[in-house]
């Protein structure tokens, strides 16, 4: 499977055509949904290709997103808004895979909560000045590192918050925890990535 | 669409939100054409093919079927024994053999002359009787 081929560009649709579009999908109208997957595909992809480090694996289970939302959409019941049932399946998908490689998704030391989480919320890290930090190549590439060796917890809420602008609340609805869950994971998440940063900072000022 | 929290959050410490805000920055990585036609394979393979109508709902059925009844019909109307023809020319000669009948017999009768046609026109058709004029003769 090819990722670096010419892409599809995303076509975004306004709210009244997105539930048109919804009702027809629940009559297994193949080209609605074929025009729900160009609004969603680049963003799902992109979620997936982060939550799954192999490519090809990643290109699989981001199709396998829309195979399954396409057979079980009779039982979508829009409780939720699509995007957030559409990402719903994507992070079960790659927690499943997760789970099938016997990685558990808890193990990052930095996804425990309780004591440890708040005092670690109450420590501000004084070298930390982003104004001086541009975000380049090698900066990209930190960052992207510090994602994959993140649990697929604390990534599943960084991505969806920071990179996908959901809520706190679509987030929760997403993954089945509660808002504080989502907030702490989303703490955790940024003070990994912000510790992998300093690192790359400090070793770069040695 | 975010919503605003009003109690104060750690989330919010500037330096974390700068985080976030990389994290938005990242450069994206979108599906390839090979990928989506991929996908399209696979949800077409899911599709379930459409139920073909019974053979006697087609349309190609009930349209040849109309075709073949109208060729028939056309074929009977263009084929058939036409009696019409043979009538009309036995109407024309009796007409012809009627009229040079009486044109001969009134020639006759006004000559004082009798034949053996006469007679038996006479005897076989007693009633018969033309009363017919040069006028009507042109009639005919």
């Amino acid at each position: 499977m090819s990722i670096g081929a010419p892409v599809l560009s995303m076509k975004r649709t306004d709210p009244a055509t997105e539930l048109a579009l919804i009702e027809r999908c629940r009559r297994q109208d193949a080209e609605a949904f074929a025009r729900i997957v160009d609004a969603y595909q680049a963003r799902v992809f992109g979620f997936v290709r982060r939550m799954v480090i192999d490519a090809d694996e990643a290109a699989d289970i981001a199709q396998e997103v829309f195979i399954r939302a396409y057979q079980s959409f009779g039982r979508f019941d829009g409780r939720s808004s699509l995007r957030t049932w559409l990402f719903r399946i994507a992070h079960n998908l790659c927690v499943d895979r997760a789970r099938r490689l016997g990685r558990a998704p808890e193990r990052t030391s930095l996804d425990a909560g309780g004591a440890d989480e708040e005092a670690a919320m109450d420590i501000p890290d004084q070298r930390w000045d982003p104004q001086t930090i541009v975000l380049n190549d090698e900066l990209i590439s930190v960052i992207e590192s510090a994602l994959s060796t993140m649990s697929e917890k604390l990534r599943s809420v960084l991505l969806l918050h920071d990179k996908e602008d959901f809520a706190y609340d679509e987030i929760a609805q997403a993954l089945d925890v509660p808002i504080g869950t989502v907030k702490s994971r989303l703490f955790l998440a940024r003070a990994h990535l912000q510790k992998a940063v300093g690192t790359y900072l400090d070793g770069e000022t040695l | 669409m975010k919503k605003h929290d009003p109690t104060p959050d750690p989330l919010d410490r500037e330096d974390l939100n700068q985080i976030g805000g990389w994290i938005k920055d990242l450069p994206e990585e979108e599906p390839s054409l090979a990928w989506r036609a991929e996908l399209n394979a696979r949800l077409e393979a899911l599709t379930p093919a459409p139920k073909r109508a019974p053979w006697w709902r087609s349309r190609l059925v009930w349209s040849s079927t109309a075709s073949l009844a109208a060729m028939g019909a056309l074929a009977l109307f263009v084929l058939r024994p036409s009696p019409t023809p043979e009538r009309a020319d036995l109407g024309g000669l009796t007409a012809t053999a009627i009229v040079n009948a009486h044109v001969e017999s009134v020639t006759r009768h006004d000559l004082g002359l009798a034949t053996a046609t006469d007679l038996k026109a006479d005897q076989g058709a007693p009633e018969l009787h033309y009363d017919w004029d040069v006028v009507d003769l042109d009639l005919l």
